[in-house]
């Protein structure tokens, strides 16, 4: 215990340095403001300004790395709930209820409780890290392709549950989504799956360009519906931030949120993305009346947002104690410590403990900073909300464009969220939601990479996935997901025939 | 009317001249403006690295900034291939490697360039030597019984590498065509991925760059046979080379070159030439590189000349092994 | 993509298979034409076995799927009732998706000083609200914004000029100062635009409050 209070002090001594501060509030507030172009996630966002940091020394850099990622991180889930674009994946439950909320003039309280609880969220996971680092970083080597795989078909259970409407359509979209995702370059073989020949499909569809069309695009569509409607989306009603009632609802999900993000976070291979859809499922699971979901739930905002901050937090681990980039972001920082001269591994902790124990204190500085930054930044953000929409819609197209254009500098990238915006309108006039879709898109990758390499490593062997003796972790997770989806059905099936399937 | 076509034929004459000198001018005062360098891998990989490393010091001695452009896909020949169809003004540069200009030939049939003829080298930056590592509990110890075990069991051996057209994917067909093992091929999708496994004991060995497995065989978590260059990294003293441990045949790295696209003014390349290996001599930057493994080229294999004949050496190195291995 | 439009009335004829909902019965028939297509362009790939799944055998078990989902909202659309939806907003679709090519198709020759105003004021006449001159000062602010924040201070890669125009910057000047001046101009006849008074009576502006300026 001793040693971790002093760690822990070494850390802060080195985080509360004038120019750590700053370097922090610095990243975090670009980090914000670009997280929030509709579009540009905080993968682009650090790819995009890691060249700033290279004057800096090394921990000064890493700080406002971080910085720069929760910011876009928390700019995302900003324009998720205003305008119902999901930067990242992970921004995509928070888009469903969020949005909802801001529609009832409550996009306030949405924002307001999204920051304190990802505030709440980055403390405890960085107590955490600090504590359990190590030992948890174990955990990540016990999952392996067949753990990976049952891991993602439990998420896409979840992703049943995300429906609002009937499940069958929810389950022909979640499966058109992992059709979508394997479009592009077979990994095995490098054969061109489903491009129509077009080059820049090669690469299979971006996350970024889909979201973006499926729903920024389509939902502008949608909204040109109704041109009698004037403000689609109201000024608030009442509170601008957080009330008591707010938070008595939200405390339990925001504490649940956290403890299930923090988990998932720490797996490689991106297990972080599902944090989300977890919290958003047990929420849902355990509230009285699920039916509100979708229409505005705060628990729906207060959950994910807490369980998607948990896991920024802790997918530092596996990088930090093993030097393994658990995805696409902490890839960046790996390079970014390995052009100050920091080769990322288990030996930082030892070799750079100035490094290892600021950048943990600077974590939760970090946190700090983003609420400080976007408190106040609510009131601004709900007052741009009072523009006439027709005014409002050209803007928001136009940042679009711009953000999708910025990522990687191709106008087909462009034209393509045009193409999905189509699509989604098309998708959604039919009866079918988009975010099972989006969903289905994120995890299918995930799911057929691993099925295939636990199917090569075992031979053919099908029941490698649910053996007690060689896979248990696998075994369980199948087990959970059988149960849920039989609780799922369950009710639908008693109720009858003609309810199954009505919207 | 004849008045307006005479002053329109002086204008026109007045613009094509100034035009004219303006592009033997602009060839001296290269560079004007910022400088694009093509970087075909995701930001933070090991290529990205060097490259920003050495373009940091050329940005100094060229006098404008070289801005580090990552253009991903198709294992790194989208991003040379828009460098390739770029403007051969000097404006635009790509960091291509042993895969995007050795190995691409055999494993894209369909390649819209030639690595040896579409391309003005400029020179080799730095290469990260190519290490043979092998999960923690193989029953072997050292290069030769590994070699033995496999001649036996290479069927029930499993070969990590991260995805086609990666530098895992081409040094491990070409280690197992050295040893003549034929394992069960695992793909992933990228480095961090495999290494994973490797660790989590799910997969058996891999071929790969010192920068992405040094730490890990430092901190004990996999076990390295040999690294496959003529001298012992000082990253990592213990490991042997392939020529202590027995098998000098297999001699790869990863290496990494600057390039711009056909039809470069030879005065802009000899320009960039000199600022790369100005770069390359430059104590601060050789500390950077050596400090990731990298290995700095002596000077013979700098410049363009023999960055040529490097390209050539390799597709034809490559072409037979790779295609041998085209069905898997 | 293939859809028929099934007008299936039912006069009131008592039968004993009755389309309810035709507009389940589309989604199941889209569902099941995605995975026809789907069939047929992956017919070429080799699906192999399961020791060593090929790529053909996702997107072969995908279609299939989707294909059961599809069938079974063709039943479902014979078996319950659903409310009819609303019109088709042709014309926002149209301007919308024109505005997007229009960007796409110019931000690469021209960057984004034309086709930042050009998109945003395309997409404004989507709704039939639209008012040319707030979506020109709109477009004007905007885009000098954007250079400001995007092409100034983030240093993204994005084109803010044409790439000819670039060849004409007087000596000295840096992209990074013509952008501040481009800006400039751009608030200065944002302003301007804001303020002209018009002659015509068309423009509802001046209507509705003839005295008020709009800043």
């Amino acid at each position: 215990m001793g040693a971790f209070v002093d760690n822990l002090s070494l850390g802060f001594a080195i985080a509360l340095s004038f120019q750590n501060l700053g370097l922090a509030f610095l990243g975090c507030l670009v980090g914000t403001l670009i997280g929030v172009l509709p579009g540009v996630g905080p993968i682009a966002t650090i790819a995009m300004l890691l060249p700033i940091t290279f004057g800096l020394p090394p921990v000064g850099a890493l700080i406002m790395l971080a910085g720069i990622y929760y910011g876009a991180q928390y700019g995302g889930s900003t324009t998720a709930i205003l305008v119902n674009i999901p930067g990242e994946a992970t921004s995509v439950v928070t888009v469903l209820d969020g949005h909802q909320m801001a529609r009832q003039g409550r996009a306030g309280i949405a924002l307001g409780i999204a920051a304190i609880g990802s505030f709440f969220a980055g403390t405890v996971s960085t107590l955490l890290i600090a504590a359990l680092g190590a030992p948890l970083a174990t955990l990540a080597l016990m999952f392996s392709s067949a753990e990976y795989f049952s891991l993602m078909v439990l998420g896409l259970v979840f992703a049943t549950v995300l429906a609002r409407g009937s499940l069958l359509r929810a389950f022909s979209m979640i499966i058109l989504g992992i059709l979508m995702s394997t479009v592009g370059q077979d990994l095995d073989t490098g054969e061109e799956r489903l491009t129509f020949g077009l080059s820049f499909l090669t690469d299979g569809i971006d996350f970024a360009v889909l979201a973006m069309g499926l729903f920024g695009i389509a939902e502008i569509i949608r909204n040109l519906e109704h041109t009698e409607r004037r403000d689609v989306v109201k000024a608030t009603i009442g509170r601008l931030l957080p009330g008591p009632e707010d938070f008595r609802q939200s405390a339990k999900p925001i504490l649940r949120g956290t403890i299930v993000g923090a988990v998932l976070g720490i797996l490689p291979g991106n297990g972080a993305v599902l944090g989300p859809f977890a919290s958003y499922t047990l929420e849902k699971k355990l509230a009285d009346d699920p039916s509100r979901f979708g229409k505005g739930a705060i628990e729906g905002v207060a959950g994910p947002e807490s369980a998607n901050n948990a896991g920024a937090q802790t997918s530092f681990i596996p990088l930090l104690t093993l030097g393994i980039p658990p995805n696409a972001v902490m890839a960046l920082m790996v390079g970014a410590m390995t052009i100050h001269g920091i080769i990322p591994g288990p030996q930082v902790i030892t070799r750079n403990p100035d490094l290892f124990w600021g950048m943990i204190a600077s974590m939760w500085i970090g946190n700090l900073m983003l609420l400080v930054i976007n408190l106040p930044l609510i009131g601004i953000w709900v007052r741009l909300l009072k523009v006439p929409y027709r005014l409002m819609f050209p803007a928001i197209l136009m940042f679009c464009c711009v953000g999708i254009y910025s990522i990687n500098s191709l106008p087909s990238d462009v034209a393509l969220i045009g193409f999905f915006g189509l699509i989604g309108y098309i998708l959604i006039r039919l009866g079918f939601e988009p975010a099972p879709l989006l969903l289905g898109f994120v995890l299918g990758k995930m799911m057929e990479e691993n099925l295939r390499r636990a199917l090569t490593i075992s031979r053919g062997d099908l029941t490698t996935f649910i053996n007690p003796w060689t896979h248990p972790i696998s075994a369980a997770l199948l087990a959970i997901a059988v149960i849920l989806l039989l609780l799922a059905l369950l009710p639908s099936v008693k109720k009858g025939r003609e309810e199954v399937f009505v919207e | 009317m004849k008045k307006t076509m005479l002053t329109a034929a002086i204008a026109l004459g007045l613009v094509s001249s100034a035009m004219l000198s303006e592009n033997a001018e602009a060839q001296q005062n290269y560079p004007q403006r910022p400088i694009t360098m093509i970087v075909p891998f995701a930001a933070g990989g090991p290529t990205d690295v060097i490259a920003r490393i050495v373009s940091d010091h050329m940005s100094r001695t060229l006098g404008q900034q070289i801005v580090v452009e990552n253009v991903v896909g198709a294992g790194g020949t989208t991003g040379i291939l828009r460098g390739a169809q770029a403007a051969p003004d000097g404006y635009t540069l790509m960091m291509g490697h042993m895969g995007t200009h050795g190995a691409a030939p055999a494993l894209y049939p369909n390649l819209k360039y030639d690595p040896t003829k579409d391309f003005a080298p400029i020179g080799l930056a730095a290469g990260t030597p190519i290490l043979i590592v092998a999960r923690k509990d193989f029953p072997a110890n050292d290069l030769k019984s590994f070699i033995a075990y496999m001649k036996e069991n290479a069927d029930k051996t499993n070969m990590a590498y991260a995805g086609v057209g990666s530098v895992s994917h081409s040094t491990g067909i070409l280690f197992n065509s050295v040893i003549g093992a034929k394992p069960t091929m695992v793909a992933y999708s990228g480095t961090g991925p495999a290494l994973n496994d490797l660790m989590a004991r799910s997969v058996d060995y891999m071929t790969d760059q010192i920068v992405n497995v040094a730490p890990q065989i430092q901190a004990g978590n996999i076990k390295a046979y040999a690294i496959a260059t003529p001298e012992r990294s000082p990253a990592l003293p213990d490991v042997p080379t392939t020529r202590e441990a027995g098998l000098p045949e297999y001699q790869v790295s990863a290496w990494n070159a600057v390039f711009a696209p056909k039809g470069t003014p030879q005065a802009i390349v000899d320009k960039l030439d000199s600022a790369l290996k100005q770069a390359l001599n430059d104590g601060d930057t050789r500390k950077r590189l050596l400090d990731l493994g990298g290995v700095i080229p002596p000077v013979a294999e700098q410049g363009p000349a023999a960055l040529q004949k490097l390209v050539e050496a390799e597709v034809a190195r490559w072409t037979p092994v790779l295609k041998a291995q085209a069905t898997k | 993509m293939p859809r028929r439009r099934i007008a299936f009335k039912a006069y009131g004829l008592r039968t004993p298979v009755r389309l309810r909902s035709p507009h389940t019965l589309l989604a199941g028939c889209v569902l099941i034409a995605i995975a026809a297509i789907t069939l047929v362009l992956v017919s070429g790939l080799n699906a192999g076995q399961l020791r060593s799944i090929g790529p053909g055998m996702m997107p072969r078990w995908l279609a299939f799927g989707l294909a059961i989902c599809g069938i079974g909202l063709v039943i479902t659309s014979f078996l319950s009732d659903e409310e009819e939806v609303g019109a088709i907003p042709f014309r926002g679709s149209i301007f919308i998706l024109g505005a997007i090519f229009a960007f796409a198709s110019t931000i690469r020759p021209f960057g984004l000083a034309v086709s930042g105003p050009l998109a945003l004021v395309v997409a404004g006449y989507a709704t039939p609200e639209a008012r040319l001159r707030e979506l020109i000062v709109l477009a004007l602010a905007l885009t000098a914004f954007c250079i400001v924040l995007f092409g100034d201070f983030l240093n993204l890669p994005i084109p803010i000029f044409p790439s000819q125009l670039l060849d004409y910057l007087p000596e000295g000047w840096s992209l990074k100062f013509a952008m501040r001046v481009h800006s400039g101009l751009l608030i200065a006849f944002a302003v301007a635009v804001a303020l002209l008074p018009l002659h015509r009576e068309a423009d509802p502006l001046l209507r509705a409050v003839p005295q008020k300026r709009k800043d």
